[in-house]
């Protein structure tokens, strides 16, 4: 079990303003990243998945509702603490490799300055730069710049820069978008061992294999959870004003939107107002 | 570290910082030689004597008394040369039974620098032509100098022409006003002169008292403001110890003259004028300076910006890893350090470098150099700032979320309305109150100095900012509207309109700011270029052509003309008049004339003067003269006049009395019909004329003596325009330190639009467009877009150096008014700076596109 909490959001809103007025990124999100876990958010574009991300990063505070990351609230921390806090809890790797790498800098380099950020030594900094990059399959590699490494090489420099000196919490943007298959297969493989060593990882991705790589998935719908995926299988999601988020696959079932709920005994039966208990008119829900 | 290309933005960055310590240490120096400037200008108007310093002092002094006071001045003031002047109390002139009150009068050398007519001045007295006539005095004639019923029998030595206040030596030129304050309503108070020993001797002889000043003349190569005021100091010395009876020069002075002493300084006046002149060219010196280093530092700020923005990957990076926003911002302060310091130093010397240049002969002091670089330095500090600040600002947007609304509200806001409404209050302002204001008038110590009113430099700006700001918003909406052109054009004009059809947000902004700093630029040339030539012109019309020398004969030379030049009275007001005569065939060639002076061309109105008219002589007149003159009265010339034209100036008119011109010929063929005496051209002054850029050496080519000599060119650089010169000079650096930063702008909006620059070419390249045609397109976009500035800038600048040029006339007192020149100069410079600019740019652009790497530009756009 994942008992240790890295990140917690409770309904948390974010609202956007812009010229046209405003735009309701999250509505009342409501998740928990456990350590030792991949979990990954999904969802078409806007559904709300890089507005959780960046408040998860510690980059943007919740409009409403509240986030702890590593058990401490952020919301109501002032700028100067919040990237105190994100300087040594959270790590980050942007969905494009070379927007991770500082142009002209050796591998190793560049994860030794992400250490130093984190408050390791120098000489620790470095010496567990060379370990990472070891234990990613760069050992190599350590002193090429990024020009001289492919998109699958950089990103994996980019999660190693994201993980040393051990943050509670990974965030890392649909960081296989831009690689091939192998690469990605390899990337996914080195969080499911980093993951293993205790760090929270939490990826928004489109990517089906990434999506089976994580032990928990979070899907997202007009700022929404829609559901969440986990070894139990998909789960509908009930805010904390009671409401139910069917999961978008059995919506379908309920066109008029609305439901019949029963509390029996050994459970709670929800189903579309016209099933009888023998289920769907002519057969079982 | 990351390793890449900076120098660029390195480069840019060193030269704006280097212009603002230019503008920031620039300002003292400029005081400093605009202080040195009108320092020399108001000693080269004074002789070493007037200049320095002189004791007075009144009684019965002897020639031996007078000696030892001589000696102990020199001691005390440490020079070997004392000048002794004496003015004696009036007495009479007795001969043959007539008399005539005079004063005698002498000075050291006066011999030398009178105008002798007749006889040797070594010798006896010199005797004024005018008593002499009056008295049938010729050299070598007995008279009697009396005093009540004393006498002392003397003789005459020479006959001297009349002291004119503004025509006599400037060693005499006290004695000349004596003589033109004590004047009698004929003709000037007579000064008799003799030696002082001989004035002195015959005084005690005649009971009387004289007024003795010891003059201690300045060192001939004084010029500098801070060497004026350590002389100053040290005559000062002399000056307590001359009123000070316990002193043995103030007891020797006590003794004969009581406490009638005074001392004074010729320098306090030199430096109270140079003083004046520095606080006429402080306010918009300062201006210019603060101007100067607040346009430096937004560019400083948009350096920063662009360094930013190819620094983003790592701001953005250490933004999310957390780093605070003021480290980054130190961390880039650091880095642009070098380039600050250097551009600083480079600042710095450019600032002292200009000013020791523009004041080549004073040089800039040692201390003001060292306070020009303590103000340099403490640029550096701001421009870090700046530098940091604009860069933590940039990385905490670098992973900001949603746009910043306030500013598209601030866009709607019509603030360009606002700005005109105050342009508008501006030019109230200066329509009223015109465009020069008095500094530091004392009283005592002569007129104030014109200096420039502020509103001189905010007008335009307004004028300019609001107008500008109205024309990019017009812009923004009638540049989409281009897209309709250009079909039927090559490929390179086709895409050049597209983008122009394009331009947005910066390049709207470049072309604006461009304008302004261009507009500015025209202005003050306009303006300086205006009032140079004002100056120019009245100084010409003051002396009439472009340079003018006494002569002793009349004769014709290639080149020049002969004028002869008198006062008189005209009546029957009695109003005085100067009067010239002149050669009709030659005058027109010579004078400096402007048709709209009198509406008509010069030779014209000569030919109207041609023979006398009913027996009255044809003439011309300028000036404001009381009612219509029927006659003119000069010493043996008295003639009827017909007043053929009037004229607002005419060629020679140095005064504020009218001018009078009438023909040789025709004032000769009135004395042909006897109204004037034979002889009457012996009593008129002669003058040789000569225009062009060679005039001097036509005159002295013609025999005239190099040193009677003077040039409008001298007029033109008279103490009093010091100021106004000095001023528009430190507008003139701001516009082109403007100029420079809208170049570099230019450029910087250049290297901003690379990186959408080369996806676009990437792809158009893939279409077949070959890089010769983008290159061309690229020239076309950038120097429309300068050429739209550059036609604002030129329209605005003109019409706001209309509105002011009017108001700015440095000498109201002289004819003709200034007019607006345009600056053809000026602006063809501006049309190749241009032209540069855009090519540098469009090259630059095409360059870094070539080299770019398509693969990675298109995986990155």
């Amino acid at each position: 079990m994942h008992d240790t909490m890295a990140a917690e959001c409770a309904g948390v809103v974010r609202i956007y303003s812009i010229a046209s007025g405003e735009v309701h990124a999250l509505r009342g999100v409501d998740a928990h990243f456990p350590q030792r876990t991949i979990s990954a958010v999904v969802g078409p574009s806007g559904s709300g998945k890089s507005s959780l991300l960046r408040i998860l990063a510690a980059l943007d505070r919740p409009s409403a509702g509240s986030v702890r990351l590593g058990g401490e609230p952020i919301d109501q921390l002032s700028g100067r603490a919040l990237r105190r806090l994100r300087r040594r809890k959270v790590g980050y790797m942007f969905q494009r490799p070379s927007d991770n790498l500082l142009p002209g800098v050796p591998a190793v380099e560049q994860v030794a300055q992400a250490g130093r950020l984190r408050g390791l030594a120098r000489m620790d900094a470095r010496s567990q730069a060379g370990e990472l990059l070891g234990d990613l399959g760069l050992a190599d590699r350590r002193d090429h710049r990024p020009d001289e490494l492919s998109g699958g090489q950089q990103q994996r420099v980019a999660l190693a820069q994201a993980v040393i000196g051990d943050p509670a919490l990974v965030i890392a943007d649909e960081p296989t978008a831009e690689l091939d298959t192998g690469s990605a297969e390899l990337l996914l493989g080195q969080m499911r061992l980093l993951a293993d060593r205790g760090v929270a990882i939490v990826l928004s991705t489109h990517d089906p294999r990434v999506v089976s790589a994580a032990e928990r998935t979070l899907s997202l719908h007009r700022g929404a959870v829609a559901s969440e995926t986990t070894e139990a299988g998909v789960l509908a999601v009930i805010d904390e004003s009671g409401r139910v988020q069917i999961p978008p696959g059995e919506l379908v079932h309920f066109p008029d939107r609305r439901a019949v709920l029963t509390v029996e005994p050994d459970g709670i039966r929800i189903r579309p107002p016209g099933w009888g208990d023998a289920g769907r008119p002519g057969g079982r829900a | 570290m990351a390793r890449r290309r900076r120098s660029p933005v390195m480069a840019a960055t060193s030269a704006a910082a280097a212009v603002l310590a230019l503008a920031a240490a620039v300002v003292d120096p400029y005081l400093a030689a605009a202080g040195d400037a009108a320092t020399a200008a108001e000693l080269a108007r004074l002789t070493p004597e007037q200049a320095g310093l002189a004791v007075t002092a009144t009684g019965p002094f002897s020639a031996d008394a007078a000696d030892d006071v001589r000696e102990q001045v020199a001691a005390a003031a440490g020079v070997a040369t004392v000048t002794t002047t004496v003015r004696a109390d009036p007495a009479t002139l007795v001969v043959d039974g007539a008399e005539q009150r005079m004063r005698l009068v002498g000075r050291v050398g006066a011999e030398e620098l009178i105008d002798v007519v007749a006889g040797d001045p070594g010798d006896g007295l010199a005797v004024p032509q005018l008593l002499a006539d009056e008295l049938g005095l010729r050299p070598g004639d007995p008279v009697t100098l009396a005093r009540g019923s004393r006498t002392v029998e003397e003789r005459v030595g020479s006959i001297y022409r009349e002291l004119d206040p503004e025509t006599s030596p400037p060693a005499l030129a006290d004695l000349a006003a004596l003589m033109a304050q004590t004047a009698r309503a004929q003709r000037p108070f007579d000064l008799v002169f003799a030696a002082p020993g001989t004035v002195l001797d015959h005084m005690v002889q005649l009971r009387g008292g004289a007024e003795v000043t010891w003059q201690v003349p300045v060192a001939a190569d004084l010029t500098g403001r801070a060497g004026a005021a350590e002389v100053r100091a040290r005559f000062r010395g002399v000056t307590v110890a001359a009123t000070d009876p316990r002193t043995r020069l103030g007891a020797t002075l006590a003794d004969t003259a009581g406490s009638h002493v005074t001392a004074t300084i010729g320098l306090t006046a030199v430096l109270d004028e140079a003083a004046r002149a520095v606080a006429a060219v402080g306010a918009p010196a300062r201006i210019s300076g603060f101007a100067g280093q607040a346009v430096a530092l937004v560019v400083v700020g948009m350096t920063a910006l662009f360094a930013a923005r190819q620094r983003a990957t790592e701001l953005r990076l250490e933004n999310v890893r957390g780093r605070a926003l003021p480290l980054q911002g130190l961390r880039a302060a650091v880095r642009a350090s070098p380039a600050v310091l250097a551009g600083t130093l480079v600042g710095w010397a450019a600032a002292v470098g200009v000013v020791a240049v523009a004041n080549a002969p004073r040089g800039v002091p040692p201390t003001v150099a060292g306070a020009a670089a303590l103000a340099a330095v403490a640029t550096v500090l701001p421009a870090l700032v700046v530098v940091g600040a604009t860069t933590a600002v940039v990385a905490g947007l670098t992973v900001r979320v949603g746009r910043v609304v306030r500013v598209r509200r601030l866009r709607r806001f019509p603030w360009e309305i606002a700005v005109l409404a105050l342009a508008a209050v501006a030019f109230v302002q200066l329509r009223g109150a015109g465009g020069l204001r008095p500094v530091g008038g004392v009283p005592g110590l002569g007129g104030p100095h014109a200096g420039l009113s502020p509103l001189v430099l905010a007008f335009p700006l307004l004028l300019l900012t609001g107008t500008v700001g109205l024309a990019v918003r017009g812009l923004g909406r009638a540049l989409p509207r281009l897209r309709r052109l250009g079909h039927d054009a090559g490929a390179a004009p086709f895409l050049a309109i597209r983008r122009l059809a394009a331009a947005r947000g910066a390049g709207l902004l470049m072309t604006g700011a461009s304008a302004t700093a261009l507009g500015l630029v025209v202005y003050t040339a306009a303006l300086s270029s205006s009032l140079q030539t004002a100056v120019e012109e009245k100084a010409v019309v003051a002396l009439g052509a472009a340079a003018v020398a006494p002569a002793t004969d009349a004769g014709r030379v290639d080149g020049t003309t002969v004028v002869l030049r008198n006062r008189g009275r005209l009546g029957p007001g009695e109003q005085g008049v100067d009067v010239l005569l002149v050669d009709a065939d030659t005058f027109a060639d010579v004078a400096f004339w402007r048709p709209e002076l009198a509406g008509a061309h010069l030779p014209d109105l000569l030919a109207r003067l041609l023979g006398p008219a009913d027996g009255r002589l044809p003439v011309l007149l300028a000036g404001q003269v009381d009612g219509d003159p029927t006659v003119v009265d000069v010493p043996g010339f008295l003639a009827p006049l017909e007043v053929v034209d009037r004229s607002t100036a005419l060629p020679g008119q140095s005064t504020g009395r009218p001018l009078l011109i009438a023909t040789v010929d025709a004032a000769d063929a009135m004395a042909g019909e006897g109204a004037p005496g034979a002889q009457w051209r012996d009593r008129w002054r002669v003058e040789r004329w000569a225009s062009g850029d060679d005039a001097v050496a036509t005159l002295v080519a013609a025999g005239v003596d190099t040193d009677e000599v003077r040039s409008a060119a001298e007029v033109a650089g008279r103490s009093r325009l010091v100021a106004v010169d000095w001023a528009l000079g430190a507008l003139q650096a701001l516009a082109i330190l403007a100029t420079v930063l809208a170049l570099l702008g230019v450029l910087l909006f250049v290297a901003v639009r690379q990186r959408d620059l080369q996806v676009s070419y990437a792809l158009s390249r893939r279409m077949g467009l070959t890089p010769a045609t983008h290159a061309a397109a690229l020239l076309y976009e950038v120097l429309a877009l300068l050429v739209i500035a550059f036609v604002m800038a030129t329209g605005l600048g003109l019409l706001a150096a209309a509105a002011v040029t009017g108001g700015i006339d440095p000498l109201p007192d002289l004819l003709p008014a200034p007019r607006v020149v345009v600056p053809l100069g000026a602006l063809g410079g501006l049309l190749v700076a241009l032209a540069l600019a855009g090519g540098l740019g469009a090259a630059t652009l095409q360059r870094a596109a070539d080299r770019a790497d398509v693969a990675e530009v298109l995986r990155s756009a």
